[in-house]
């Protein structure tokens, strides 16, 4: 009776001696495979954002050398990337920017006057709120010729989602 | 005794189990630390736009205009320029230089350093370097030193940080040979 008694308290111990274990291992392979799941969610959002970003700073270099807008165009026998001409700019339309730079994804476009702070034009796609969560931007710096012989500094943006 | 052993092997269990919880939460720290270490911001992208935006940025600067501005010639007297572009007027500025007037402070080295202000992005400090062998003829211009004096200008270099992107281009001085290089230097602001 004794001896049956025993082994019963043993059966019992033994089993509730393997409960924190179990609850170590189950607590720790559960932090590592969050840790796995976080790295390979990591690894494709970058992917993609790289991907986005990519494409939008192609886009920034097409725009730079848009024929449409160039102050030199690409017929001519100096073109230079990068200086616009604001009259060009005027007279461009949404529709036409649409037309001209495809792109898979939305995207805005955004020229500035830095010298002259009321000249802004923007085409393409307005930005929805709340912001895309995949969403890239690229920025570079640009000249406006403005009047015969007078070249404001100016600032291209291409955002793109 | 038999008791004795069976409450040892429960232990070796339990420390067995607990090492096992240490060295794989150590493993998922790890993984997670070099994960946003090296996969949130890979650098290589980010260099080549860089390079491209300080190429972008000293080509485009140095062909804007600049309204109206002075120099003094080297009979002495101020000359009134108009609608000068910023690459002439840096070749005004070393062409010149022996003239004190055209020194720090002066009209045309600050029309100078408005345009290369208003072309960076916020992000970014810069430095404009160009120098005429042989001779004592420097711009040194920057935004972490606004008011450069000849000193900061011969020890400008030294100042720019080690990781920054550059750009050169060349100018044409009035009265010197060989193209003068001149170098934008861009980094990050901390």
């Amino acid at each position: 009776m004794r001896c049956k008694l025993k082994r019963r308290k043993k059966g019992v111990a033994g089993f509730y001696e393997e409960i924190p274990a179990l609850i170590l291992i189950i607590a720790g392979v559960t932090v590592f495979l969050i840790s796995v799941v976080h790295v390979v969610s990591l690894y494709l959002s970058t992917v993609n954002q790289e991907n986005i970003q990519d494409e939008c700073y192609s886009l920034s270099r097409i725009v730079r050398s848009y024929d449409k807008i160039m102050y030199n165009g690409t017929y001519s026998m100096n073109p230079v990337s990068g200086v616009f001409d604001i009259d060009k700019i005027r007279n461009l339309t949404n529709a036409t920017v649409l037309k001209d730079l495809h792109s898979t994804k939305k995207f805005k476009i955004t020229i500035e006057d830095l010298e002259n702070t009321t000249a802004k034009w923007t085409f393409g796609t307005e930005i929805p709120t709340p912001r895309p969560s995949v969403y890239a931007v690229e920025t570079t710096s640009i000249v406006l010729k403005d009047k015969h012989d007078v070249f404001h500094v100016g600032r291209l943006t291409v955002e793109m989602w | 005794m038999r008791r004795c052993i069976r409450f040892k092997k429960a232990q070796t269990a339990l420390v067995d189990t607990l090492l096992f919880f240490i060295i794989l939460s150590v493993a998922a720290a790890a993984l997670y630390v070099v994960a946003e270490k090296y996969i949130r911001n890979p650098p290589s992208t980010q260099f080549v736009h860089e390079t491209e935006y300080a190429a972008d940025m000293l080509t485009t600067t140095l062909m804007s205009t600049i309204n109206k501005t002075s120099y003094v010639s080297t009979s002495g007297t101020t000359l009134l320029i108009y609608d000068v572009s910023v690459q002439k007027a840096i070749e005004y500025y070393l062409g010149f230089y022996a003239n004190a007037q055209n020194m720090p402070g002066s009209n045309l080295r600050n029309a100078i350093e408005k345009k290369f202000e208003l072309a960076k992005k916020l992000e970014y400090h810069y430095a404009v370097h160009a120098a005429i062998s042989g001779t004592n003829r420097i711009l040194f211009l920057s935004d972490t030193i606004p008011d450069a004096t000849a000193a900061d200008m011969n020890a400008g270099l030294s100042k720019i940080p080690a990781q920054r992107t550059t750009a050169i281009n060349y100018l044409t001085v009035p009265n010197i040979n060989e193209p003068v290089p001149i170098t934008l230097y861009l980094w990050r602001a901390t």
